[in-house]
């Protein structure tokens, strides 16, 4: 018997006993065992407009859910039952995120500027500033910034590896840890499903969600805009719920 | 309330009703937002309210089956109310499904920080939940 059938038999075992048991540390260590696959076919999907990180988020959910769906008894190998699972859940990524990249120019525009004026306005008003404010600023009718900063959001799971013209991404601003949380008790940000998030999304998370900071003081914290830090938080909130959906929050 | 601000006259009532479905998510948040700007919330307190409003929405259909979202915004002279109602297809009122306990505390948590007050209670038979945030929290 070859190395190779042999690693394929012992790992064929631990489906069949995790299949039996529903065991949590079988099934984390399986998870952990596969993840270079996701990492692997994320990158095929790479250059496509979406951060790697995200794809990677992404086809490691696909991972996640392969291992609980795998039924060893079936005669296929995890890796084929897995790279169809994990590939399934990248084209659906690919085809919920369809419809923000087609906003339209004027209105990608138009959130650039929001952008830029509210930071500003902020500034020169002591305060953030009101939506009709920067309606009149940006000679834009109120519901044209409403329609612009729902679009420009992170509803579309923007990254924070995603340029902005005021800033050059911020991922090296908000990677740091912030410190002081050991105390909090708060299971839905400790666990898994949220330790699965890049560290510096749970960090902003941590801020907005546990220390309470408002959108404004985080961003003079980390050292981006308000806007950023809006987008960030939702986007980041659509990871966290998708992950617990995905069944990791023990 | 800011010197700017001009406070709304009368209450408005907005009501939506959409299936339950993610992708439609975008129609109360901009609703939301729309109104939120007409009272006189600023950027970040329209921000924070898109986000309440989805994990309201999220959290009012998390495990049930096909249904619609029943949406009610009241536009206050200083704060928004929403309340959210699920109506499933099959005119069931409670969840085959309960929520998964980590998802209503993220609910919980999220909430506790975007908005000044929030609950659930049975309206007509139907789990409600809801919201209020008022503007101006921070020059309190």
């Amino acid at each position: 018997m070859t190395e190779s059938n042999g690693d394929s038999r012992f790992e064929r075992e631990k489906f069949v006993q995790f299949a039996a048991t529903r065991d949590e540390g079988l099934r984390d260590e399986l998870i952990t065992q596969h993840l270079g696959l996701a990492q692997h076919l994320a990158r095929r999907f790479a250059n496509r407009g979406e951060p790697l990180d995200d794809l990677v988020q992404v086809a490691s959910i696909g991972v996640m859910k392969s291992v609980d769906r795998f039924d060893p008894d079936r005669g296929v190998e995890f890796s084929t039952f897995a790279a169809r699972t994990v590939l399934g859940e990248l084209k659906r990524h690919f085809r919920d995120r369809g419809w923000a990249v087609r906003a339209p120019r004027r209105i990608q525009e138009l959130y650039l500027e929001i952008g830029h004026t509210n930071a500003e306005l902020a500034q020169k008003l002591g305060r953030a500033p009101l939506m009709e404010e920067l309606a009149e600023a940006t000679g834009a009718t109120v519901e044209a910034v409403i329609e612009a900063t729902e679009a420009g959001s992170g509803y579309r799971t923007a990254s924070l590896d995603a340029p902005s013209r005021t800033e050059g991404g911020g991922s090296e601003a908000i990677g740091t840890e912030e410190s002081g949380f050991e105390d909090v008790d708060n299971r839905a940000l400790i666990t898994p499903a949220f330790t699965l998030l890049p560290e510096r999304e749970q960090n902003i998370l941590r801020l907005r969600f546990v220390v309470g900071l408002t959108q404004s003081e985080i961003a003079t914290r980390v050292g981006v805009s308000q806007m950023h830090v809006s987008r960030l938080l939702a986007a980041s909130l659509r990871k966290l719920r998708m992950n617990i959906e995905a069944g990791l929050e023990s | 309330m800011t010197e700017e601000t001009k406070p709304v006259a009368t209450a408005e009532l907005i009501e939506l009703s959409i299936p339950a479905i993610p992708e439609l998510l975008s129609l109360p948040r901009l609703t939301a937002a729309a109104v939120a700007a007409h009272i006189g919330f600023d950027l970040e307190e329209v921000e924070d309210t898109r986000l309440a409003i989805e994990e309201l929405c999220l959290a009012a259909f998390d495990g049930r089956g096909p249904g619609r979202l029943r949406i009610r915004l009241k536009a206050l002279p200083n704060a928004l109310e929403v309340a959210c109602t699920f109506q499933a297809s099959d005119g069931s009122a409670e969840s085959p499904n309960p929520r998964d306990k980590l998802a209503a505390e993220l609910t919980e948590q999220l909430l506790s920080a975007l908005v000044d007050d929030h609950g659930t209670d049975v309206e007509l038979g139907s789990a409600r939940a809801w919201f209020k945030k008022a503007r101006g929290r921070q020059d309190a």
